[in-house]
């Protein structure tokens, strides 16, 4: 009997041990340098998530081909949260306990974001993110954010709106997740600063729900001149399409969560004349932007968007960090934390006291098809 | 395949059975996380023993009074976001907070536990997936309460006697003890008269109760007992992922459950630990298959069906 | 004021027809084998998803729906075959597991297939919108209406008057019975299938085209919305089904506007739980007692 016990157990143990060290074994080689890249590379914010590793791996590539940090090659882990603030909790987890990875690209999503920001500080691992909403500023020393904060993006729409779209009754209709709450509060404090007024507001929580006619009518009875969408692209074409099945033909407008060509994709005509907010464009002024710009079209065959134009400048940061003060966490934490005017393809970056990047935005529009910058511009501060 | 299931089965019935089973047993989980190659796989640990206490009490719901409950996800819910909240917004302290979680989630088990008595099978599943749904629909809606889609982060870390449970190993130990506590509840549970009873009424309720057995009453306990038990692993999961949002309570949480009680064997106890431990640790280490994940779960549920209904360690059904 | 109800009431009967077709394919089921399945929903995924992917390709609109229509009915068919059929003389927890686990097969091996992502229905054409009394209803919601319509007078002519329609209905009246009556019952409960399938793709082809929209966990809930619409109209029973697909979809559309656009979905939940709860029977059912 305890012969067949001792054996049984003996195997159960073996498999256990062996099952786990190989599942460790992944990460068990020594010359790499990691960089993570937490990112919705699946789900309905799919599409930011692989541009935005494109960028890192083009500027990784470039490293590596011109001897990585000290002869070592950089190499990129990809997680993926899928937009998910409980996946990206788990990917952060996953992330931090692994000592060879010395900093994070991501998330995309605020709400990722947030829920990854405690598991990051915790472990002490740089993070760069792109995530807007405004509880990011200061949350952590190791988290910087390279894109702008929804303070500033949602006034600098509010002012072109108002002032140089001149569009005075404003209805409002956002994601309702830390994202586009965070754009709806401060974008109505500021239009209504302007003299503006929010004649309609009106909510959806993506993903569960295809059907927004119930909110779309309540948002024309209110007669608006404009509509300020603050969500993504996917369910922001199914909601033209459905503004225009109910006769609402007003234009859309919203922040950076519709600049995608999927949004061209997925909505069709019905998204022609649609504006979003761009951080980059091929034709800014910047030293770097042109070669960049090259550089992606050779590689992708496609022009680069704004996310993965910011991630290519924060693998930039990351790699800037190592070659001067080594590979290490606390080393790249310093460099961010200190570095002034980095020039990147969309813009000089300089980390304030929160951590916080700041720039321009730029409004894009659609056209024939395509996402290029608009006419009107929004003034330069 | 039945027949290789069957060896495993029987074999792991006569280790179970053994002497040396539940020492050996206890010393392995002792030196658990000294073996374990890493935090990750400790942090899957620490995960696993958290189904775990969910599988037992469902099991005391659906295994032993067959009341087949597909919301349980609803109890644990409730128990996460009670001891969250109790944490975020007054500053309750964890072993005061859990408790209350547990006793809330107890509450909802009682006020769905009633109204269901009259139900049979497939109409109780529908109810208790549609109650699932729509506690998981509060969470998302109630903005003002749970913040909605965006969830509750930063979620202190549990403070006992003074001494703050920060890393995963002091985790693993408190989380094995909640086991412990559990299979301990349970077991005199289910070896006393009552214990028969509910078998009685799982076989069939009409006859226990002809019989003289309190259907009702012992049908509502399970209910409560089994929510508690969520309650408090929702709780203990709270402080220990230190954020908590509505995606971590959906209908899929439910029905992992009731495959990890259904895989484990109906109506065995050290089943669900099995159950749960399976199910844990082998979706992690296909994580290279993601994407399949899922569709393994479904198919390992369809070929259970077909071949092993009882699970790997239950009782054949009559 | 009158214009917004109306055009809620349009809209909601547009999608209540297409619960209605769903609702009756799972009654059928049901009210013949007793059995809940769970996949059903899946079915309607199935044949949107099979559509999409074969007008990606190229194929022409004419050809690729009633093509995913089959493929839709094959893959219900298969499931029935190897995944049901043998459980039949189980106890029911096992069938209705494994309905579950048939579900989250082909659900998210549709996410692996196709990634989860919302995809376009790649099909446009000129769709005219006309005004009725303030409201707008365009061609497309016509053509729903009357498909669905059309289907489910249909559906009743061929169950009343044929030979297997009234097969069907002794079937669901007591299966032991009718099969001393020499009624082929194996035949007759994979054409129920059959049937209820081809309702399901049908209703699925059309969502997809009115939403624009396809997603791999489309079928989980609209197979919430088709029981609660045949709970509502008293399950087992083809016009209840059809009863309770368009009141669900009207009601879920009032209750989004005038109360709260998250009632939405919690709406087919807790209908299911009232009636379940306070009269099982549904609105044109009868209660059966469970006899000892």
């Amino acid at each position: 009997m305890s012969s067949r016990l001792g054996r049984f157990v003996v195997v159960v143990l073996v498999v256990a041990v062996v099952g786990s060290a190989l599942a460790g074994c992944k990460s068990a080689a020594k010359e790499p340098i990691y960089i993570a890249s937490a990112n919705p590379m699946t789900g309905d914010s799919g599409q930011f998530g692989q541009f935005k590793v494109e960028g890192m791996r083009l500027a990784i590539e470039q490293a590596n081909a011109a001897g990585g940090i000290n002869g070592r090659p950089i190499e990129l882990i990809v997680e993926d949260d899928m937009g998910n603030p409980r996946e990206a909790a788990n990917v952060a987890q996953k992330i931090a306990s692994n000592d060879k990875i010395v900093a994070v690209l991501g998330h995309w999503n605020s709400s990722c974001t947030l829920a990854a920001i405690p598991i990051y500080d915790q472990a002490g691992i740089p993070t760069i993110t792109c995530s807007i909403n405004q509880a990011i500023s200061g949350a952590s020393k190791w988290v910087f954010r390279i894109s702008i904060t929804d303070q500033e993006c949602g006034r600098q729409l509010a002012d072109y709106v108002v002032q140089t779209l001149g569009k005075k009754n404003i209805a409002v209709f956002y994601d309702n997740n830390d994202y586009g709450k965070g754009e709806d509060t401060v974008f109505s404090a500021r239009a209504e600063e302007l003299g503006a007024k929010i004649v309609a507001r009106e909510s959806y929580i993506e993903g569960q729900s295809r059907d927004f006619t119930a909110q779309l009518t309540n948002i024309k009875r209110a007669k608006p001149d404009i509509l300020f969408l603050a969500g993504y692209y996917t369910e922001a074409a199914m909601i033209c399409q459905q503004m225009h099945q109910l006769g609402l033909d007003i234009p859309v407008i919203g922040p950076d969560g519709l600049n995608n060509e999927k949004l061209v994709e997925l909505g069709g005509k019905d998204v022609e004349g649609v504006m979003a907010v761009s951080y980059y464009d091929k034709s800014m002024p910047y030293p770097q932007t042109a070669a960049y710009a090259k550089a992606y079209k050779d590689k992708y065959g496609r022009d680069s968007d704004t996310f993965a134009a910011l991630a290519y400048d924060a693998a930039n940061l990351v790699i800037a960090a190592m070659k001067q003060n080594g590979p290490t966490r606390e080393g790249i934490r310093e460099y961010l934390s200190t570095v002034k005017d980095f020039p990147g393809v969309a813009g000089p970056v300089t980390f304030n006291d929160k951590n916080d990047a700041t720039r321009n935005i730029i409004v894009l529009v659609v056209k024939d098809g395509k996402l290029v910058p608009a006419d009107l511009q929004p003034p330069k501060k | 395949m039945s027949a290789m299931l069957e060896r495993l089965s029987s074999g792991t019935k006569r280790l179970a059975a053994s002497r040396w089973s539940v020492p050996a047993l206890c010393g392995f989980s002792l030196v658990l996380p000294f073996i374990l190659p890493s935090q990750y796989w400790l942090r899957i640990a620490i995960v696993a023993g958290i189904y775990a206490i969910l599988a037992l009490g469902l099991n005391l719901i659906a295994g032993y009074t067959g009341q087949l409950s597909l919301g349980h996800a609803a109890f644990y819910g409730i128990g996460g976001y009670t001891s969250a909240l109790l944490a975020l917004k007054l500053g309750v302290p964890f072993w005061i907070s859990v408790p209350i979680a547990g006793v809330f989630a107890g509450v909802f088990g009682l006020v769905l536990g009633i109204p269901t008595l009259r139900l049979k099978g497939d109409y109780l599943a529908i109810v208790t997936i549609a109650f699932g749904e729509l506690v998981r629909l509060v969470f998302l809606n109630w903005n003002s309460l749970t913040r909605g889609p965006m969830g509750l982060p930063n979620i202190p870390k549990p403070v006992i006697f003074g001494y703050v449970l920060r890393s995963n190993v002091a985790f693993y130990y408190m989380v094995l003890i909640l086991v412990v506590l559990s299979v301990l509840l349970l077991k005199n549970l289910v070896n006393s008269r009552i214990g028969r009873a509910l078998v009685a009424i799982r076989e069939n309720e009409i006859a226990a109760r002809q019989i003289g057995i309190n259907v009702t009453e012992l049908k509502v306990k399970a209910f409560i007992i089994g929510s508690i038990m969520a309650g408090v692993a929702g709780a203990v999961f709270a402080h220990f992922q230190a954020y908590i949002s509505p995606d971590n309570f959906t209908y899929m949480e439910s029905v992992t459950m009731i495959c990890m009680v259904v895989l484990g064997g109906i109506g065995s106890l050290p089943g669900s630990i099995i159950g749960a431990l399976v199910l844990t640790f082998v979706p992690e280490m296909l994580r290279s298959f993601a994407g399949l994940r899922m569709v393994l779960f479904g198919l390992t549920m369809v070929l259970l069906m077909l071949f092993r209904p009882q699970g790997l360690l239950g009782r054949r059904q009559r | 004021m009158i214009q917004d109800l109306l055009q809620q009431i349009i809209n909601g009967l547009t999608v209540g027809t297409a619960y209605a077709l769903v609702a009756l394919g799972f009654t059928m089921v049901y009210g013949i084998i007793r059995l809940m399945n769970f996949a059903h929903g899946d079915i309607y995924m199935v044949a949107a998803f099979a559509a999409m992917t074969l007008l990606v390709s190229g194929v022409p609109i004419a050809a690729a729906l009633p093509l995913s229509v089959l493929a839709a009915i094959a893959v219900a068919l298969v499931m029935a075959r190897f995944a049901y059929k043998p459980l039949f003389d189980q106890p029911r927890i096992s069938l209705f597991l494994t309905t579950i686990g048939a579900s989250i097969i082909l659900e998210y091996g549709a996410m692996y297939i196709w990634t989860p992502q919302t995809h376009a229905f790649p099909y446009t054409f000129a769709n005219p919108v006309f005004s009725v009394a303030g409201a707008r209803i365009s061609m497309l919601q016509i053509v729903m209406i009357g498909v669905s319509v059309v289907l489910m007078i249909g559906l009743s002519v061929f169950v009343r008057s044929t030979k297997l329609g009234k097969a069907m209905k002794a079937c669901s009246h007591n299966m032991a019975v009718a099969r001393l009556m020499g009624i082929k019952v194996n035949a007759v409960v994979y054409m129920t299938f059959i049937i209820g399938s081809f309702l399901a793709a049908v209703a699925g082809l059309l969502i997809a085209i009115y939403y624009n929209a396809v997603y791999p966990l489309m079928g989980f809930k609209i197979c919430l919305i088709a029981f609660a619409s045949s709970v509502l109209g008293g399950i087992g029973i083809i016009p209840g089904a059809m009863l309770g697909g368009l009141i669900m979809g009207v009601a879920e559309s009032l209750g989004a506007a005038y109360i709260s656009s998250s009632f939405r979905d919690g709406f087919a939940f807790a209908v299911v739980i009232i009636f379940l709860l306070l009269r099982p029977a549904g609105i044109l059912g009868r209660n059966v007692q469970e006899k000892i």
